[in-house]
């Protein structure tokens, strides 16, 4: 079941078997749930740094196996798991991309990586934030219900939201890229140089 | 590798996670410049939807996208003081009433009073009003008030009334797909009549003001409550307008009249309108109108009463009508089975000491008795469980409990060698189960909090000392014969989850069977022929063995106020003076039953799609419940799920989640999950 999950979405090996058998915080059900619901978005944080897809999943894959064991030591609470994850994750890469290990992968020098991770461009400040919300509540209330049930927490597959709505997997996906074209012109608006 | 570059579209679908050919555009991007930036900035725009995702919420009422405490597009609030909006269940221009959970999950009705449109003195009178009865009344089918708070100033005022969620349907709302019969309005009218009893024994006395149909909830245990107090009035109170809904409200309340018949008159209206199908002014403008309701000349004599145009000619109060309800004859004597008849014709009729007529099933040769009280017609069996004394394969033995409003009484039945002596001796705790042991005749019952033995005639020791555990609301009792222990079906505090514990008669120590989760079992019986236990919960017959693991459900038909019986290793479903042989043997039985002809499971199932087109998910789940107990459907049962966590009713979550399969349960567990419901 386990591996059948991570198998699920980019990450393919967790080397789990190797953690130490003390009481962790969560058992491996619960780390099942949450590495399936939040590993895409952890990904998507490090692909967004220029890291080839394929070093961007052992990078993941190393994040959620440190949370892991940080949790088994009892250092981690579970109050913002993805946004551990994602920091975690984005130390990795970035540190990768430091040493050089991942220069020749990626196009970005290390410095501008940062840059291109800078908080507030992924936290979305209030005026761009305005802007979303407007862009959004454009769309249709169908493509605002399926907005919701794709990225709010826990995110649904494609075909489980497609299922919830009465709508094919291909109409959903057509919605969602009306969505994010309009979302990607809201949030540019103002952003340019 | 691809050739060529792949089409913007496709970097879009791989980013968002639906590409069908991730793998060669991860091989192109990967030596790629040009793509891998495109990849890179539609990667920056999900993570800024995930983000946007976290900081705006779904309206409860339109679905669409909401920033703040409250929906721009259609007003609905999303919170409100310390409660968290679930479901707008009615809205009109002055306020809205919504299902809303507070900061532990408990679900509470929450009733908003906006002044945006300036209501008028008399809504923010019934508003008040309505606060004051629910927070001085007690009474467990009125709900129970939580609190009361206001937010906002000027023009953006809004009063705010948290009282108990009633989870139910309304009558008005029953009546589009189902019809009333004789019995069942008989019965609405009996537990009506029992809270206005309550209100009018109060000093001073309580006048609700508006019974109505769309007033009157039926829970899903098929009791009834009365809501909205938003008319309610003191009898001494002075009244200057008439509050009330045209057609429930007899004349004289049209100039502010008020009086203690002024509700029997409302209750009457509700009963000719659950029957004649017709608002109720209709057929009450002409009192000889009530000839064309098929019912018993009984009821219709009694309905004139309750809804004549002059005070002085209704009931002089609910105790009087309530008495008079009781003098009408029992439904299951008036309504009973043929073939039943024709048992009783056929001799197998014998009169206790008390009055107590006992009928043998002749249809089989099970010791199947129908008990019936001859001398008080207002008396209804509540219960009747197996007796399965000293050699259970042979038993025919039951013990019947009676209740009437006031007292049960337990009588014992021997239905090999006639009636017993101990008939209609009273109980002086409200009985609710009661089981014997057949070695040493020790009898065991619970009450609503307890479970304890009982003496003849009448001493109840409680058993609940330690170590034993702390009973809650125990619901249904059974011997398991074979290892001689007791088995208590019981619930936590919150009756949220229930369990089945065991009671060693011989030890006499306790022990914890099993966790049942959702499974209220209002009946419960062992068969040693299979040595299974047997419930009886809220349309579902369930199997567990005898460890009190659930093995499979069953959906029944009228299953309210039934009680599942086994005697010499059969099933028996028995309801109000009625009992069912439930096929051959255990081992051997198909429980499907028969719908009942009004009953169209499609139909049911089209209407709870509609509702959640309108985001009325528990509306949607009532639906597709009905559905369900007209025909099982797998279809139906993921549907019921996945409605049930919409509208974050995680008890029935966790039962259908029982129901599904496991490729079920992996798919469609993420709606509970991003709902925040526990379904297992």
């Amino acid at each position: 079941m386990f591996s059948r999950v991570m198998r699920s979405w980019h990450v393919t090996k967790l080397g789990v078997a190797s953690l130490p058998a003390s009481e962790p915080h969560l058992d491996r059900g619960a780390w099942d749930k949450i590495i399936r619901s939040h590993d895409r978005r952890v990904f998507l944080s490090v692909l967004a740094l220029g890291v080839r897809p394929d070093r961007a999943r052992d990078v993941v894959q190393t994040a959620w196996t440190r949370l892991m064991e940080k949790d088994q030591r009892g250092e981690i609470t579970m109050d913002n798991i993805v946004g551990l994850a994602i920091a975690q994750a984005r130390f990795l890469a970035l540190d990768e991309l430091r040493r050089g290990d991942d220069r020749k992968r990626s196009d970005l020098h290390p410095a501008d990586a940062l840059d291109e991770f800078d908080a507030e461009r992924l936290v979305l400040g209030r005026e761009r934030l305005d802007r979303a919300m407007e862009a959004l509540q454009s769309c249709s209330p169908s493509a605002q219900r399926l907005f919701q049930l794709l990225y709010a927490e826990p995110p649904m597959s494609y075909p489980l939201a497609a299922a919830e709505l009465g709508l094919s997997v291909q109409r959903v996906r057509q919605l969602m890229c009306e969505v994010r074209k309009k979302l990607r012109v809201a949030l540019e608006e103002g952003s340019a140089p | 590798m691809m050739s060529q570059h792949p089409a913007l579209q496709d970097l879009e679908l791989y980013v968002m996670g639906t590409c069908e050919d991730s793998d060669a555009i991860e091989s192109h991007i990967s030596d790629c410049r040009d793509c891998s930036a495109i990849v890179r900035r539609e990667a920056r725009l999900e993570l800024a939807m995930f983000d946007l995702a976290g900081r705006v919420a779904e309206c409860p009422s339109c679905r669409r996208a909401a920033a703040s405490d409250r929906c721009a597009n259609c007003g609905a609030a999303l919170r409100a003081g310390d409660y968290r909006i679930v479901e707008v269940v009615v809205q009109n221009a002055h306020g809205r009433l919504y299902l809303a959970e507070d900061r532990v999950g408990r679900r509470v009705a929450l009733k908003e009073l906006a002044f945006v449109q300036t209501p008028g003195l008399e809504a923010i009178s019934a508003f008040e009003r309505e606060v004051k009865f629910l927070r001085a009344l007690a009474h467990p089918d009125i709900p129970r008030f939580v609190a009361s708070f206001q937010e906002g100033e000027g023009v953006q005022t809004r009063l705010f009334l948290a009282q108990e969620y009633i989870d139910g349907e309304s009558l008005h709302n029953r009546l589009a797909d189902h019809w009333f019969d004789e019995d069942e309005v008989i019965g609405i009218a009996r537990k009506v009549l029992e809270i206005l009893v309550y209100l009018q024994e109060l000093s001073p006395i309580v006048i609700h003001g508006d019974i109505k149909p769309a007033n009157l909830i039926r829970r899903h245990d098929g009791s009834i409550a009365l809501v909205d107090f938003g008319a309610a009035r003191s009898f001494n109170a002075t009244i200057t307008t008439a509050v009330g809904t045209f057609g429930y409200m007899p004349i004289e309340q049209l100039a502010g009249i008020v009086n203690p018949s002024t509700d029997l008159y409302g209750l009457g209206a509700s009963l000719v309108h659950l029957l004649a199908r017709e608002e109720p002014w209709k057929i009450l403008e002409d009192p000889a109108a009530l000839a064309k309701l098929n019912v018993t000349p009984e009821l219709r004599k009694f309905l004139a009463k309750l809804t004549a145009r002059r005070p002085v000619d209704r009931f002089a109060n609910a105790r009087a009508a309530f008495d008079a309800l009781a003098r009408l004859r029992a439904p299951s004597a008036r309504r009973r089975k043929p073939w039943l008849f024709a048992a009783i014709a056929a001799g197998g009729l014998a009169t206790g000491a008390a009055g107590f007529a006992v009928a043998k099933l002749t249809s089989s040769d099970a010791s199947t008795v129908i008990v019936d009280d001859d001398d008080d017609e207002s008396r209804q069996i509540a219960l009747i469980e197996t007796w399965p004394k000293h050699a259970p394969e042979h038993s025919g033995d039951f013990v019947a409990i009676y209740g009437d409003a006031f007292q049960q009484g337990l009588a014992s039945y021997d239905a090999m060698h006639g009636v017993k002596t101990e008939s209609a001796v009273y109980l002086p705790i409200a009985v609710s189960d009661a089981i014997e042991d057949p070695h040493t005749g020790q009898w065991y019952v619970i009450d609503d909090q307890s479970f304890g033995t009982f003496a003849w005639p009448g001493t109840f020791h409680s058993l609940e000392v330690e170590p034993a555990p702390s009973l809650w609301n125990p619901s249904a009792l059974a011997f398991d014969t074979k290892r001689r222990r007791i088995v208590i079906a019981s619930e936590d505090e919150q009756s949220e989850l229930h369990y089945l514990y065991a009671y060693s008669v011989d030890t006499k120590t306790w022990v914890k069977l099993a966790d049942i989760g959702p499974l209220e079992l209002d009946s419960l019986t062992y068969n040693f022929a299979d040595d299974r236990l047997y419930g009886l919960n809220n349309g579902f017959l369930s199997v567990l063995d005898a460890n009190g693991t659930v093995l499979k459900h069953y959906p029944v038909a009228n299953s309210a106020g039934a009680q599942i019986v086994s005697a010499q290793g059969r099933l028996y479903f028995v309801t109000n003076g009625t009992v069912e042989f439930l096929n051959a043997h255990v081992t051997n039985f198909d429980f499907t039953s028969p719908a009942p002809p009004t009953c169209d499971a499609d139909a049911l199932k089209d209407k709870g799609m509609e509702m959640i087109t309108m985001g009325q998910h528990a509306a949607a789940l009532a639906q597709f419940e009905a559905s369900l107990k007209c025909k099982r459907d797998s279809y139906v049962m993921q549907l019921a799920f996945m409605e049930a966590c919409s509208s974050n009713n995680a008890t029935k979550a966790k039962f259908y989640f029982k129901q599904l399969t496991p490729a079920q349960q992996n798919k469609f567990a993420q709606i509970c999950i991003r709902q925040k419901v526990e379904y297992e």
